[in-house]
C-alpha cells in the first residue's frame, strides 16, 4: 500500500475546499466575524463608542454616524455590543467544540486502539452520556456550586469563572459524537499495514496513535468539531434564555437576544440583530463544515 | 423479537439505574435544600424547627443512604412527593409527560415525513433551483434559536394576524379549537428539526443513487420518481433512521425552550421549574422519565432499522 | 412507519376532539396572566406572592389593612382595641406583661361548601401553624364558643389587632391533620393540595372550580360569600405564563384579558403605555416594597461606616429611576416608603455626591492605586461583588449602571449573579455574598423589621445559618429601638422608636435603598373597579369590586 505524503493529501483537500463556494463564503463570514470580535476595542476607540460603559442618557438612540445601529437599553453602542457578544459566543463555541473534540478523540482513540474491556467500558460510558437529556443537565451544571467541587474561591470569584463554566459544560456533555468517530477511525486504521509495520519496529502505542493513526483519522473529527461549534452557539443562546448562560457584564448574542425579547414592543430591532448574527454564524459554520466534509471525503457527497 | 426486547430492556435498566444515581448526585451538588425555601416562607421558624424539618425530609442523611432509600421506594412504584407542591410526583409528572409526548410526537412524525420528502426530492433533483431552495431552508432552520423563532411566530400569527392562540394548552372548552394550540409549538419544533434530517436524507439518497442496482433500474427505463420510491428511499432510510434515533433526546431538550415560550405544560418546563425551585424529588423523576423516553425512542429506532434492512438482525446486528 | 403513525394518531385524537366550545357571554368572564407558576396551595406551606395573589380571590383573613395602615374587620364584628375592651393587658406567670385579644365573628359565616365557619377553624389553624414552627409571641388561640376567637399573646405588641391566624376549615382538614405522621405528611395529604377545587376550603368571594397544575386555575363565585358586594365576573381564569415576553404577546393577541401585579416588568408596562394605550389601561402603582442593596457590613473593605456612606453617595438613584423608568417610579429614601407610619420625610437619605464620597474614602485612608481603583489602608484593592438573581434584565441593567457609577469614585464592582435558589441558599443564608446584593423586600404596613436588623438574627454556622440579618448589623441602639417599636402600645413613643430605627439604618447602612417597587396592572379598557393595592399582589383582596364599564 502506498501512502502518499500527508502534505499532498492536505493540499488536495485544500484545493477541493477552495473550489467550494459555499464553504469559502462560510469561512469568509466567520473570519470577518472573528476579526470583528477581536477588533471590538479598536472599533470602539475609532468611533468613540462603548459596548460596556452604560450611558443612561442615550438609551434607545436611533442609528447615527456614531452609533451605526443605535444604542441599546443601557445606552451602549449596539454594533460594539454585537462585536463583543460575538466574541463571547464564538469563543464559547470554538473552545467548547475543541475541548469536547479533544476529550472525545482521547476517549475514542483509546477505546479503538486498546480494545477489549477498556473499549467496552468507554463505549458504555459514551452511550450513557449520549442518553442524558442535555438541556436539563446543562441547567443543573450551570447552577452547580463550583466551590463544592473543590475549585479555589478566588477563581470562582474572578470574572472568567462563568465563561469557563459554560465552556466546560459543553466540553463535558459534547464529546460523545467525536469519541465514536475517533474510535471507528482508529479501529479501521489499526488493521492497516503501515501500523503493523510501525508496531513491528517497536514504536510505542502513544507514538503509533499520535503519528500514524490520529492524523489519518482526524478528518471526520474536524468536520464534527466545526458543526459542533454551531450547535454550541445555539445552545448557549438557549441557556441565556433560561437565565443560566453568560452573565453580565459579559454578554453573548444569546444574552443580548434574551434581553431584547422583553422590549420587542419598543425596540424590535434589538431582538433582530443578535438573532440574525446567530443565524449567519451557524449557517456559515454549517457551510464550512459541509465543505470540509466533501473536501475530506470527495466520494461521499457529490454536489 | 422477544429475546431482543428482553436483552435491550435489561441493558436499559442497568443504564437507567446508573443514570438515576448520577442525576441524584448532581442535583445534590446544587446549593440549597428544600428547607431553605420553606423557612424563607416562615419568619418565625427557629433553628430547631429547621433541624426538625431537615430530619423529616431526610436531608440530614448521607447521599448514599438517601439514594438507597429513594431507590427502594421507587422500585415499589412509590416516587414520593414533590417538596414544592406536596403532591405525589407521578400525579404531576404523568400529565406533563403526556403533553410532551403529544407535542414532540407530532413534531417528530411531521418533521420526519417532511425531512424525508424534502431530502429525497433534493437528492433526486440535485443541482436544480429546487435543491438549492430546500438546502437554504434546511440551513436556516437548523441555525435559528427556537425560543426566538417561537416568539416571532407568536407575533406573526397571534398578535398581527390573530389566527392562532399565542400559547397555552389544547383543552376542551376554549375559544379556539384544541388543535390550534398545538400548531405554533409544533411548527417551531418542526422548523428547527427538519433541516438536519433533510440534509442527511439528501446525502443518503445521493449515496444510494450512485449504487449499481439503481443505475440498473434507470437503465431499464423506469421513471425517476418510481425508482426513487421503490429503490432509493427504502435503502436511504436505513442510515437516516440511526440519525432519527439519536435525535430523540435532542427533540426532548429542544421542546423545553418551546414549552417555555408557549406556556405549554410539558416535561421540559416542569423539569426547569423543579430544578430552579429546588424540588429535588420532582426534578429527579422528571429527568428519569425523560431519560426513559430517550431509551425507548432509540429502541424503537432499532426496531425500525431491522424492519427496513432485513439483513440486520435484531440480536447484535450481525446476522447475515 | 405506518404503525407508528397510527399509534400517534390514537394519542392525538382524544385531545383534538375537544373542538370549539360554547363561548361565554361577552365580559362576564376574565382571564388573567400570571408570570409565575403556583406550587403548594396550603397557606401554611407557601407564602409565595403569586399564591397569595391568586388565593386572595378565594380566601380572606379575619382582618384587612388599608393603605394608610388602618386595620379593618372582614369576618369580625369590630376591631379589638384597648378602649373597647376586646384587647387586655394581662400579667403572665413569669412576671412579664402579655395580652389577650378577643374577636367576635359575624353571624352565619359559611365556607364555600355551606359548612359553618366558626371560631374553631381559627384555633385549628393555629395548631397547624404551630406544627410547622411554634410562634415566638403567640401562646395560644382559643375558641370558647363558635363566635369568639381569643388570642393569647406572650408580650405586649402594637399589632395585636391583626394577630388572628389565617383560618383553615377544620371540618375538612381536621381529620387529615390528626392522621398525619408529621408536618410534611400533612402537607402531602392536605385537601388544599389534593383537591383545591373542594369549595369547602375557601371563604372568599370565589371558589376554585378547576386546578391544572402549572397551567391554570379557574374560579367561580362562592355561593356562600358573606360580603355585601357580590362578585361580578362569573368565571376567572388564571393562566401561568412565566416568560414575560410571552406574557406580553398573550395580552396583545387577546389570549388573556389582563396581567396583574405578578405580570409585566416596569419597562414592558412603560412600552405598552406608548404602544397599546388604546386597548389597555396600564397603571404603574407604587407599593410598600423597596429595591435595595444589601451590604455585608463585616466585609473587610466595608467595616468602616464612612466607606458604606461613600458607596451610598456614589450611586445616583434619581438618574437610575429617571432614565430606566422614565421617572414613573419613586426613589426610595429608606427601607420603608413615604406614607408609612414610621416614615419621616425630614430624615431623607444621603445625597448623590461623588466628590463627597471621594473625600470620605480619602478620610478613611483609601488611596488611588495604579489602575485608578482605590487601595485600602491595609493595602487591599477596593474590589467587591454585587449579586442578584440571574436572568432578570432589569437587575442586570441596574448593576451595570452602579458598576459605572462606583468606578467613577474608584471602586470596582464585579457582577456575580446566581440563580435565585443559589443566591438564597449560599449567597444570603450562609452570608457568602461578597460585598453587595441587589434584592427587594416588601413589608406589611407598619411592620417592625426586628427579624431583619436585630443583632440576634445574624445567621452563623453555630446557629445553623438561621436568621434574616444577613447584613450583619449589630447595633445595641437599633436593637432597643426595634424592641420598643414592637412592644410599646402608645403611638407617640412608637413613632419615636420608629424614627430611631430609620435614622440608625441610615447611619449604619446595612442596606442602601434604591427605588420603590411598583405593581404593573394592565387591564382591558372595558374593565373597571381595580384599585391600587396597598401591598403588591393584593389587588385581588378587592376582587369583588371588579366589573365592566
Amino acid at each position: 500500500m502506498n501512502m502518499p505524503p500527508p502534505a499532498t493529501v492536505w493540499q488536495l483537500r485544500w484545493r477541493r475546499l477552495r473550489a467550494d463556494r459555499a464553504a469559502m463564503l462560510g469561512a469568509a463570514a466567520l473570519l470577518v466575524l472573528g476579526l470583528g470580535a477581536a477588533g471590538a476595542g479598536v472599533f470602539e476607540s475609532w468611533l468613540g463608542v462603548s459596548g460596556v460603559e452604560t450611558d443612561l442618557f442615550s438609551r434607545f438612540d436611533p442609528p447615527s454616524a456614531a452609533h451605526w445601529l443605535g444604542t441599546d437599553d443601557a445606552g451602549r453602542d449596539v454594533v460594539a455590543r454585537l462585536l463583543r457578544g460575538g466574541g463571547v459566543s464564538l469563543s464559547v463555541g470554538l473552545l467548547g467544540a475543541i475541548s469536547a473534540s479533544v476529550i472525545g478523540t482521547l476517549i475514542g482513540a483509546t477505546a479503538g486502539y486498546v480494545r477489549g474491556w477498556v473499549d467496552a467500558i468507554l463505549m458504555r460510558f459514551t452511550d450513557f452520556v449520549i442518553g442524558l437529556p442535555w438541556l436539563p443537565m446543562l441547567i443543573i451544571l450551570a447552577a452547580l456550586d463550583l466551590t463544592k467541587l473543590g475549585l479555589p474561591a478566588a477563581f470562582v470569584r474572578s470574572g472568567g469563572a462563568n465563561f469557563w463554566r459554560i465552556v466546560a459544560i459543553f466540553a463535558l456533555l459534547g464529546w460523545t459524537g467525536v469519541a465514536r468517530l475517533a474510535r471507528a477511525g482508529t479501529l479501521a486504521l489499526a488493521e492497516q499495514e503501515f501500523v503493523y509495520a510501525a508496531r513491528a519496529q517497536g514504536a510505542s502505542p502513544w507514538r503509533i496513535l499520535s503519528v500514524h493513526i490520529l492524523p489519518n483519522a482526524i478528518s471526520p473529527v474536524i468536520v464534527a468539531t466545526t458543526l459542533a461549534m454551531g450547535r454550541i452557539v445555539l445552545a448557549e443562546s438557549g441557556l441565556s434564555f433560561l437565565g443560566v448562560g453568560i452573565q453580565p457584564p459579559q454578554t453573548s448574542w444569546g444574552g443580548m437576544l434574551n434581553n431584547a425579547l422583553d422590549l420587542i414592543g419598543t425596540a424590535p430591532a434589538l431582538a433582530i440583530y443578535p438573532g440574525v448574527m446567530i443565524l449567519i454564524t451557524v449557517v456559515a459554520i454549517n457551510f464550512l463544515g459541509d465543505g470540509l466534509q466533501s473536501a475530506f471525503d470527495p466520494g461521499h457527497e457529490r454536489r | 423479537m422477544l429475546r431482543f426486547l428482553i436483552a435491550r430492556g435489561g441493558g436499559a435498566v442497568v443504564v437507567l439505574l446508573a443514570k438515576s444515581f448520577v442525576i441524584f448526585l448532581l442535583i445534590g451538588l446544587m446549593p440549597g435544600d428544600p428547607v431553605d425555601l420553606l423557612m424563607n416562607a416562615n419568619p418565625d421558624a427557629r433553628p430547631e424547627d429547621v433541624e426538625h424539618l431537615r430530619a423529616i425530609y431526610g436531608v440530614d442523611q448521607p447521599v448514599i443512604e438517601r439514594y438507597a432509600r429513594w431507590l427502594g421506594s421507587a422500585l415499589h412504584g412509590d416516587f414520593g412527593y414533590s417538596r414544592g407542591q406536596h403532591r405525589p410526583v407521578l400525579e404531576i409528572v404523568l400529565p406533563a409527560l403526556g403533553n410532551t409526548i403529544l407535542l414532540t410526537g407530532t413534531a417528530f412524525v411531521l418533521s420526519t415525513l417532511i425531512a424525508v420528502a424534502l431530502g429525497t426530492v433534493a437528492g433526486i433533483r440535485r443541482g436544480t433551483p429546487l435543491d438549492r431552495a430546500i438546502n437554504l431552508f434546511a440551513y436556516a432552520g437548523i441555525s435559528l434559536p427556537s425560543f426566538w423563532l417561537g416568539l416571532l411566530l407568536i407575533y406573526l400569527f397571534a398578535v398581527h394576524l390573530g389566527w392562532l392562540p399565542a400559547g397555552g394548552m389544547p383543552r376542551p372548552g376554549q375559544a379556539q379549537p384544541a388543535w390550534a394550540y398545538l400548531v405554533m409549538p409544533v411548527l417551531t419544533l418542526v422548523i428547527v428539526e427538519v433541516g438536519g434530517l433533510a440534509r442527511y436524507t439528501r446525502s443518503a439518497v445521493l449515496d444510494v443513487l450512485g449504487q449499481d442496482h439503481v443505475r440498473t433500474a434507470h437503465a431499464k427505463g423506469l421513471a425517476p420518481m418510481r425508482v426513487a420510491l421503490r429503490h432509493v428511499l427504502r435503502n436511504a432510510l436505513v442510515p437516516v433512521v440511526t440519525v432519527i434515533a439519536l435525535g430523540v433526546g435532542h427533540l426532548f431538550s429542544g421542546a423545553l425552550l418551546v414549552e417555555v415560550v408557549f406556556a405549554y405544560r410539558g416535561m421540559g418546563r416542569l423539569t426547569l421549574e423543579a430544578i430552579m425551585g429546588n424540588d429535588y424529588n420532582l426534578a429527579l423523576v422528571c429527568l428519569l422519565f425523560t431519560t426513559i423516553m430517550i431509551v425507548i425512542g432509540s429502541m424503537l429506532a432499532d426496531i425500525a432499522y431491522a424492519w427496513l434492512d432485513p439483513r440486520i438482525g435484531l440480536e447484535g446486528r450481525t446476522r447475515r | 412507519m405506518m404503525k407508528y403513525l397510527a399509534a400517534t394518531a390514537a394519542v392525538l385524537l382524544p385531545v383534538l376532539a375537544g373542538g370549539p366550545a360554547a363561548q361565554a357571554a361577552p365580559h362576564d368572564a376574565i382571564s388573567i396572566g400570571i408570570a409565575e407558576s403556583i406550587g403548594d396551595m396550603n397557606p401554611y406551606f407557601s407564602n409565595a406572592l403569586v399564591t397569595i395573589h391568586v388565593q386572595a380571590a378565594a380566601r380572606r383573613a379575619m382582618t384587612g389593612i388599608t393603605r394608610d395602615g388602618r386595620v379593618y374587620c372582614r369576618f369580625c364584628t369590630e376591631v379589638p382595641t384597648l378602649a373597647n375592651g376586646r384587647a387586655r393587658i394581662v400579667d403572665l406567670p413569669d412576671g412579664k406583661k402579655g395580652m389577650d385579644v378577643r374577636y367576635t365573628l359575624k353571624p352565619d359565616l359559611k365556607w364555600g361548601d355551606g359548612a359553618p365557619f366558626t371560631a374553631a377553624d381559627f384555633a385549628f389553624a393555629f395548631k397547624v401553624g404551630q406544627s410547622m414552627a411554634p410562634s415566638p409571641t403567640i401562646a395560644a388561640v382559643e375558641a370558647p364558643n363558635p363566635f369568639d376567637v381569643i388570642i393569647h399573646i406572650k408580650t405586649t405588641r402594637y399589632d395585636f389587632d391583626r394577630t388572628a391566624p389565617v383560618a383553615v376549615p377544620e371540618h375538612i382538614e381536621g381529620p387529615i391533620f390528626a392522621a398525619a405522621a408529621n408536618t410534611v405528611d400533612y402537607g402531602n395529604h392536605s385537601e388544599f393540595n389534593r383537591h383545591p377545587e373542594n369549595p369547602g376550603l375557601w371563604n372568599g368571594p370565589y371558589v376554585i372550580t378547576e386546578y391544572r397544575q402549572g397551567e391554570s386555575i379557574t374560579m367561580a363565585p362562592n355561593k356562600y360569600w358573606e360580603g355585601e358586594k357580590k362578585p361580578y365576573f362569573q368565571k376567572i381564569t388564571w393562566r401561568m405564563i412565566e416568560n414575560t415576553a410571552a406574557l406580553q404577546a398573550n395580552l396583545l393577541s387577546g389570549d388573556i384579558d389582563m396581567a396583574g401585579e405578578i405580570g409585566l416588568t416596569v419597562d414592558q408596562a412603560l412600552a405598552m403605555q406608548k404602544t397599546a394605550a388604546g386597548r389597555f389601561d396600564i397603571a404603574i402603582v407604587p407599593t410598600l416594597g423597596v429595591q435595595q442593596l444589601y451590604v455585608k457590613m463585616d466585609h473587610p473593605l466595608l467595616t468602616d461606616p464612612r466607606v458604606r456612606k461613600a458607596i451610598a453617595m456614589s450611586i445616583d438613584r434619581k438618574t437610575i429611576v429617571d432614565r430606566l423608568f422614565e421617572g414613573k417610579v419613586p426613589v426610595a429614601d429608606s427601607f420603608i416608603t413615604a406614607g408609612e407610619f414610621g416614615y419621616d420625610p425630614k430624615l431623607g437619605f444621603w445625597p448623590f455626591d461623588p466628590a463627597g464620597a471621594r473625600a470620605l474614602l480619602a478620610e478613611a485612608g483609601f488611596k488611588p492605586g495604579a489602575d485608578g481603583i482605590l487601595v485600602s489602608p491595609s493595602g487591599e484593592r477596593f474590589s467587591i461583588d454585587v449579586s442578584a438573581a440571574s436572568g432578570n434584565r432589569l437587575y442586570d441593567l441596574q448593576e451595570q449602571v452602579m458598576q459605572s457609577q462606583l468606578k467613577a469614585v474608584g471602586i470596582e464592582l464585579q457582577i456575580k449573579n446566581q440563580p435565585f435558589r443559589v443566591l438564597l441558599a449560599e449567597g444570603l443564608r450562609m452570608r457568602k455574598y461578597n460585598g453587595l446584593a441587589l434584592l427587594s423586600w416588601t413589608p406589611f404596613p407598619d411592620w417592625v423589621p426586628q427579624i431583619r436588623f436585630d443583632s440576634t438574627q445574624i445567621p452563623t454556622e453555630a446557629n445553623g445559618w438561621f436568621g434574616n440579618n444577613v447584613y450583619g448589623v449589630a447595633d445595641p441602639a437599633l436593637d432597643k429601638a426595634l424592641l420598643g417599636a414592637l412592644t410599646s402600645l402608645d403611638p407617640a413613643p412608637r413613632k419615636q422608636y420608629w424614627n430611631d430605627i430609620v435614622r440608625l439604618v441610615k447611619e449604619d447602612l446595612p442596606i442602601i435603598p434604591l427605588y420603590v417597587l411598583t405593581s404593573q396592572i394592565v387591564t382591558p379598557k372595558w374593565m373597571t373597579g381595580i384599585a391600587p393595592p396597598p401591598l403588591p399582589g393584593l389587588s385581588t383582596g378587592w376582587i369583588e369590586e371588579w366589573g365592566v364599564k
